[in-house]
């Protein structure tokens, strides 16, 4: 009987992520270009050159440079100028669009948007192992699971690779990290050595990963807990990790250390500055607010996310304050866990806390919502879990159980139906609990994938040139690239040009003070025809030219 | 031992906070001050409020007060004597 429930219950979630696994192929298509995609496609090529010149493969050299220098935008950046992003998703990404001889720009772009996706699979794969190692039930490790796809914006961003990518190598990281906990074997240690090795690559901030290693190293050595073959194999873990960084980091190959040191700092210089528009008032991203993190993530995920992640960390929290206020000199066990589980929620809520502390004083650069942090959902969704655990462990009644589980599940449907209103703008979503004015007195469509669907729908039925200007600093000739070949011949983008203008795209996207600098001012003789709304959110108006 | 550098650890990062959240966060805030009293924006509103000014004083029939007009004239009147003296 067991085991038939047993077959049962994996069934179920085989088919689960089965669904998921084949609603991102079949939707993949539909995302626009986002504007940085042509700077990674860049990225890409320049170090597929770079590998490429090791080895005697000509005709692919031939092919990957004349890719790289027909990269071209007015207004991009030179990967030259700044090729300190790593290579995980660009090589890869490249090295496919040679293989596969794709060379219509839609379809290399579709392809980026498919491989994205396919990292955010495998992440939530292992986003369930997580929970399974920590939990060990199926029913909570898949409600958890859903936490982690169903919130809105990470879901619409999977497709967008940035910051997804490290989302879902960091998830790697921790399952290997749960490991490393379970056995501090060798295979473990260099699991989580090459994963954490690949989150560092794709952003700096993975290098918390080793840190907080040492830090429950130097907590147990505290309690006289290490011995000398748990130093060696710390030691020889952080042999690994920068082994590997260097290995899969081509950035760091001419001097690694200078070259390792100079992207802290480029944390503080090379980070854009810009104006963000944050609760109806241009900011610069220099100073950030202190209540920027928590409002954007307040109001951007799903009423259920925020409370049950607050009774969570509270729950969590309460428990591990207990235990630092009760340490005693000489203790049978650690300071702050008693089980390998403590030690893995002691892990998340060390690791969650202590960066959602840094970013708040050391006064981070963000921009674009919370979207350079969106690794965080891996500690929220850890955090809510942890909470329905605790809920559903108490308890007993099967008639009860049941009766939340379905609750819960009206509220995923409730999700996944203003997930498909917001199709495929899922990036820009706000939850119900603010009005549509707070909606749209924060920064609306950052990756303009409005663009792309704007230009389609004016250029379809068109047959002479149209000239579009852009009232925001949205890059809309890149979003060009996304539309036929064809239909782009008729449409000329002159920036700023108003009376050039047939046209005006404008969103709510500036780097400017739009208040004070009138640079994105739509001129007298031009009128709205058109403006594209999603749930209240304006994600761009369209002006057209009255006197020709 | 143990709890004494745990205290020690506590504490230092305890007042590391406060430091920041209270001197930390005024200095933040005159840097922001100075960055928004130098930003471009700020450069061309404060152009634009004195062109406005100017022609609001354009305008008016008399722009300055008469006791100003005195001072003005003596004033020009005595660097006009030491310029012509030299």
């Amino acid at each position: 009987m067991n085991s038939i429930k047993k077959n049962y219950v994996d069934l179920v979630i085989f088919f689960y992520f089965f669904v998921f696994f084949v609603i991102g192929l079949i939707t993949a298509k539909d995302y626009g270009i986002h504007i940085e995609e042509k700077f990674h496609r860049s990225n890409g090529f320049y170090w597929l050159n770079y590998l490429l010149s090791f080895t005697n493969l000509d005709q692919l050299k031939d092919v990957s440079l004349d890719k790289y220098n027909k990269i071209y935008d007015y207004t991009l950046s030179q990967v030259s100028h700044y090729n300190k992003y790593g290579i995980i998703f660009d090589v890869p990404a490249a090295l496919l669009e040679l293989l596969l001889k794709i060379d219509e720009p839609k379809k290399y772009y579709q392809l980026r948007h498919l491989l994205s996706f396919i990292f955010f699979f495998i992440g939530s794969v292992f986003f369930f192992k997580i929970l399974m190692n920590r939990f060990k039930k199926k029913d909570i490790s898949l409600i958890g699971t859903s936490f982690y796809i169903l919130s809105p914006r990470i879901y619409g961003d999977s497709f967008l690779y940035k910051d997804i990518i490290f989302l879902s190598i960091s998830t790697i990281s921790i399952y290997f990290f749960f490991k490393v906990i379970d056995k501090f074997s060798y295979k473990n240690i260099i699991f989580f050595a090459l994963s954490a090795s690949a989150a560092t690559s794709a952003r700096i901030i993975g290098i918390y990963f080793p840190i907080i290693l040492v830090v429950l190293f130097l907590i147990e050595i505290l309690n006289k807990k290490g011995n000398k073959e748990y130093l060696i194999k710390n030691l020889l873990f952080l042999l690994f990790f920068f082994f590997f960084l260097i290995i899969q980091w081509p950035y760091l190959w001419q001097s690694p250390f200078n070259n390792f040191l100079l992207l802290f700092n480029s944390l503080k210089t090379d980070l854009i500055s810009v104006k963000i528009l944050f609760d109806e008032k241009f900011i610069s991203n220099e100073f950030m607010p202190l209540n920027y993190l928590h409002t954007w993530i307040f109001i951007s995920t799903p009423p259920l996310h925020t409370i049950l992640f607050c009774l969570g960390y509270f729950y969590l929290f309460k428990r591990f304050l207990f235990k630092f206020l009760n340490i005693e000199n000489k203790s049978k066990f650690d300071d702050f866990w008693h089980s390998k589980n403590e030690k893995k929620d002691f892990t998340i809520l060390i690791t969650f806390t202590s960066i959602f502390i840094f970013i708040i004083i050391q006064n981070i650069k963000l921009y674009n919502g919370w979207r350079l942090v969106y690794f965080l959902n891996i500690f929220l969704v850890y955090i809510i879990t942890y909470f329905l655990y605790l809920f559903f462990f108490k308890i007993k009644s099967f008639k009860k159980k049941t009766f939340f589980y379905l609750v819960l599940i009206i509220i995923f449907s409730m999700i996944i139906q203003k997930m498909i209103v917001y199709h495929p703008f899922q990036s820009l979503y706000f939850n119900s609990l603010i009005t549509k004015k707070a909606k749209n007195s924060y920064e609306g469509d950052y990756h303009g994938l409005g663009g792309s669907k704007f230009l389609f729908e004016i250029s379809k039925d068109n047959s002479e040139i149209i000239n579009i200007a852009v009232a925001s600093h949205t890059p809309l000739q890149r979003s060009k690239e996304f539309i036929d070949i064809e239909l782009g011949k008729f449409i000329n983008i002159v920036g700023q040009e108003y009376y050039k203008a047939d046209y005006i795209y404008k969103n709510n996207i500036s780097e400017v003070n739009s208040y004070l600098n009138k640079k994105y001012d739509i001129p007298n003789d031009f009128i709205k025809i058109e403006e594209f709304i999603i749930d209240g959110i304006s994600i761009y108006e369209i002006y057209k030219k009255t006197i020709k | 031992m143990k709890i004494f550098i745990y205290k020690t650890l506590f504490v230092f990062i305890l007042i590391y906070i406060l430091f920041q959240l209270t001197i930390g966060l005024t200095i933040k805030k005159i840097k922001e001050e100075i960055y928004n009293f130098k930003s471009k924006e700020n450069i061309e509103l404060i152009k634009k409020k004195l062109r406005s000014e100017l022609e609001a004083s354009i305008k008016k029939d008399k722009i300055l007060d008469k006791d100003d007009v005195e001072l003005f004239n003596k004033f020009l009147k005595k660097l006009n004597n030491e310029l012509q003296s030299k």
